[in-house]
């Protein structure tokens, strides 16, 4: 008979103990914010990209401006200046007008730094196309615990017909002679 | 007589009651301890925490507006990237209807959110530097805009850069 209420007794307070812990355990329901760190990487990534774009396209527009500086027009647009100088010379427009001054973010959330010096390369081609090559040390995009690096990198073409849509943009300035 | 099986009885109760009390400790502790261990663990189904409701992080630019506004600029219309063309906006204003056309010819093909139609609702706008934008076109109005996102993108003569921005409804 003792031995029987004493197993009632705990039965009971075992069961208000594991009552007890389902009310504290059930229903807490965390909330979390998640992917900050993700999709802040993702957005170092794009502007990173976008450097590389920057640099590609700021190299083309040198080359448009030292052909036009040199008179270039037509078909054989690239026949008015020789290989070494055109290299040079657009080396140097693009060092001092572009390079120089550095990429600059539209973000102001994010912290972008560009190589100061660029190893530039370009091959005329039948006086019609050139191609060129860049590369430099490492593009740096920090922000918000992450720092993303890719190392600057473009390759492209310029044909006449496309430095003559420039000429043909340019010709109410005095970007062309 | 009566009393000797008296207290031996007391005795033997009292050890029935102490073996009684031991186990009952012993259950409690490992109950307890098992239920320490599912709490510690991680919010599995095997936890006993509740469901975590995750939110992903609500962000702009998103992806999508940096994936559109970069296959804009790259694109190209008579060997022309789309870039040069809003670059070329600077210095001679014809220019500026050329971008435009082209710029909502693109869109108006590309651009699906949502409910997968073309032609969704966006404004596209072009600065130099960080000034106001000289030319803004599109049939969203940027104070609407819930997703914005640009793009640097050199000008022609090597001073201030131009800025495109992208400002799409969600």
């Amino acid at each position: 008979m003792k031995s029987k209420k004493g197993q009632l007794d705990f039965i009971i307070v075992l069961v208000v103990i594991i009552a007890f812990m389902l009310v504290v355990t059930q229903g807490v329901n965390t909330t979390a914010t998640v992917g900050f760190k993700q999709t802040t990487a993702l957005k170092a990534y794009s502007e990173a990209e976008q450097a590389r774009e920057y640099f590609k396209l700021a190299a083309r527009y040198s080359i448009y401006r030292v052909a036009s500086e040199h008179g270039g027009l037509g078909e054989n647009c690239f026949a008015v200046i020789t290989s070494d100088d055109l290299r040079s010379e657009v080396k140097s427009t693009l060092r001092s007008s572009y390079i120089a001054s550095g990429y600059q973010t539209g973000y102001s959330d994010l912290n972008v730094t560009t190589p100061k010096d660029i190893q530039f390369d370009i091959l005329r081609k039948d006086n019609k196309f050139v191609e060129y090559e860049g590369k430099g040390d490492f593009i740096s995009v920090s922000t918000a615990g992450i720092n993303y690096t890719a190392a600057l990198y473009f390759k492209d073409t310029v044909t006449c017909d496309q430095y003559n849509e420039f000429v043909q943009a340019a010709k109410t300035q005095l970007l062309v002679g | 007589m009566k009393t000797t099986l008296l207290l031996k009885r007391g005795k033997k109760a009292q050890i029935e009651d102490l073996v009684e009390f031991a186990i009952a400790a012993i259950l409690m502790g490992v109950l307890v301890l098992v239920i320490t261990v599912l709490l510690s663990l991680p919010n599995t189904e095997l936890g006993l925490k509740g469901k975590v409701i995750g939110t992903v992080q609500d962000f702009t630019p998103s992806k999508a507006c940096d994936y559109y506004l970069m296959n804009l600029l790259r694109t190209e219309n008579s060997n022309v990237s789309f870039a040069e063309t809003a670059a070329y906006t600077k210095i001679n204003p014809d220019y500026i209807e050329i971008f435009k056309s082209n710029v909502t010819k693109f869109l108006e093909n590309n651009y699906k959110r949502g409910d997968n139609e073309p032609g969704g609702i966006w404004q596209v706008s072009l600065s130099s530097g960080l000034t106001n934008p000289y030319v803004v076109f599109g049939n969203l109005t940027a104070i609407n805009a819930l997703d914005t996102c640009s793009k640097t993108i050199p000008s022609l003569t090597g001073g201030a850069p131009i800025i495109v921005r992208l400002a799409l409804q969600y």
